[in-house]
């Protein structure tokens, strides 16, 4: 393998990893803008979504109903961790930061239930369509790649064609410009709350079962996913959704690269250094400021 | 009676702001409040729209429905529309869009009575059917606070509150603003007016009230007011000594 086949092969994977992790920094700024906090468990919807979706397809269901039971399965818990442990706290007047420690609170709770429903084993799911690996420029792609790009694709522009489009979209921005102002006209941040945590979770699902045929699935893979989305997320600004985007496509690909030239051992440490330096040199981000705007 | 509020009492943090406030609102008045920076009129609108709950008391519309205590988005249900001070508009959307999403509450039941409204607010002011389409953000201050009362008619109230709509804007542009406000009640629109320039709001007002301290101090008809020495001299500005602040909050 040349070095030029072997830069784009690190591009491809760097590419499909970095779509994971833009779909899960689009759950957590979206989930930011509105409700003010960070849901760090989202990463653990990652992994219910995966281990789920491998259950439900293992119980003898068609892939596709076994994939569509399983984002339904995580819209509910996010549904049901906003009713049961944000919504209420939030109503006591708890704190943004007592907000975030719950939603860790709720993750760990999350990855302690998959650990004693799924044990440690990992599992894995067939590939979507199963056609060869292509070749492009010398370097191998797996079809599978193509599924996670598109997904990126299709949740930016569902999620784009959402807020620049649809009555519902535009108030929730409204929302996020000015809360006070939103209310005066009838939005009722609860509801948008609620539903930020449905979709959200619904959102790290597909993440989790689009990439699962690809690294395998275990009850603690959502955690360092999670975790790269929130770098994804703090790369491109923390609110801005078209910088989480970029956010998430660059680290994927840095890390692609970090794993390709210099070692596997470093993949996750790259995600890491680059947060640090980022908070270090420009903490508004790539592309944003932390000003409140979508 | 259109709002009825009896011992309405609020605190902001620590500070009792309202001290058992007594008042109604008869349907098709202007009820103008007027007071100093701190005399806690921005509290009472911000109140009846629900933004602050208050510690006693009742905020009851139309004899029946008891708006105590029940948040904004509720609020706006029952039919009271809050113009905020400071405007509060939705920057990055255009014109249109802060317009349409002033019928929020309504926009599932009465998607077809929006054209019409929308009709009506350009008629009212015709300069932002000209900037339909521009970011709210990038209007002038005149044309902002238009917007804002627009988008709270849009709500199509029972009751529409303004805070301070004079706020920072040029003599000519508060005549406009303040001849629209009583246009808009000859056709039937009750409204509170919070101001600091207490010459242009008891000039369309038919009733008056002074806060001071969280207390009405003085209330009375605007023609009364507008001849009481003591309002004469420290809301209007008539003896030497006095000047009227315009720039801060109330």
């Amino acid at each position: 393998m040349s070095l030029e086949s072997q830069l784009l092969q690190y591009l491809i994977s760097g590419l499909t990893l970095g779509s994971i992790y833009a779909v899960i920094a689009i759950g957590l700024v979206v989930t930011f803008n509105i409700t003010g906090i960070f849901n760090l468990a989202l990463g653990e919807f990652v992994t219910i979504g995966a281990l789920a979706a491998i259950s439900l397809y293992a119980a003898g269901l068609p892939l596709i109903v076994a994939f569509v039971l399983a984002v339904i399965v995580a819209a509910v818990l996010g549904a049901l961790m906003e009713r049961t442990a944000i919504h209420p706290a939030r109503n006591a007047n708890a704190t943004i930061l007592t907000l975030v420690i719950i939603t860790i609170g709720v993750g760990i709770a999350m990855r302690g239930a998959s650990l004693l429903i799924w044990g440690t084993h990992p599992y894995t799911l067939p590939p979507f369509s199963a056609h060869a690996p292509f070749t492009v420029g010398g370097a191998t792609v797996i079809p599978q790649s193509f599924w996670v790009l598109g997904l990126g694709v299709v949740c930016v522009a569902v999620l784009f064609a959402f807020f620049e489009f649809t009555y519902l979209g535009k108030a929730v921005r409204a929302c996020v410009m000015n809360r006070t102002a939103a209310r005066l006209v009838g939005v009722n941040p609860n509801r948008l709350s609620l539903a930020a945590f449905t979709v959200t979770g619904a959102l790290g699902a597909l993440a989790g079962i689009f990439i699962t045929p690809i690294t395998f699935a275990t009850f603690d893979m959502g955690f360092m996913l999670g975790l790269k989305g929130f770098v994804a997320a703090i790369l491109g600004g923390v609110t801005n959704v078209p910088g989480a985007i970029i956010g998430g496509f660059l680290l994927g690909i840095l890390e692609a690269f970090g794993v390709g030239l210099i070692g596997s051992g470093l993949k996750d440490a790259v995600a890491m250094l680059v947060m640090i330096v980022v908070l270090l040199v420009r903490p508004s981000g790539i592309l944003g400021s932390l000003h409140r705007e979508m | 009676m259109l709002l009825s509020v009896k011992d309405l009492s609020v605190y902001r943090g620590h500070i009792r702001v309202l001290n058992n406030l007594e008042f109604t609102v008869g349907e098709g008045e202007i009820v103008a409040v007027l007071g100093a920076n701190g005399a806690g009129k921005s509290t009472l609108v911000g109140t009846l729209a629900g933004l602050y709950p208050p510690a006693t008391g009742e905020i009851i519309l139309q004899d029946r429905v008891v708006l105590t205590g029940k948040p904004p988005e509720f609020v706006v249900r029952a039919g009271i529309s809050l113009v905020p001070e400071h405007r509060q508009l939705f920057g990055g959307l255009s014109v249109y869009d802060n317009l349409i999403l002033g019928s929020y509450h309504r926009y599932r039941r009465d998607r077809k009575e929006l054209p019409e409204a929308l009709e009506n607010v350009f008629c009212l002011f015709p300069a932002l059917r000209e900037k339909k389409n521009k970011p709210a953000q990038t209007l002038s201050g005149g044309l902002q606070q238009m917007l804002a009362i627009g988008r709270g008619l849009m709500a199509d109230p029972r009751l529409l509150l303004l805070d301070e709509p004079s706020m920072g804007l040029a003599p000519l542009v508060v005549r406009e603003i303040m001849t629209t406000l009583s246009h808009l009640r000859t056709k039937g629109h009750t409204i509170i007016l919070v101001e600091q320039n207490a010459r242009a709001a008891l000039r369309i007002a038919d009733r008056a009230w002074v806060l001071e301290r969280g207390r009405i101090a003085l209330s009375g008809s605007a023609a009364e007011l507008l001849q009481d020495t003591r309002v004469q001299t420290v809301y209007l500005g008539n003896s030497r000594g006095w000047s009227r602040c315009n720039q801060t909050n109330g």
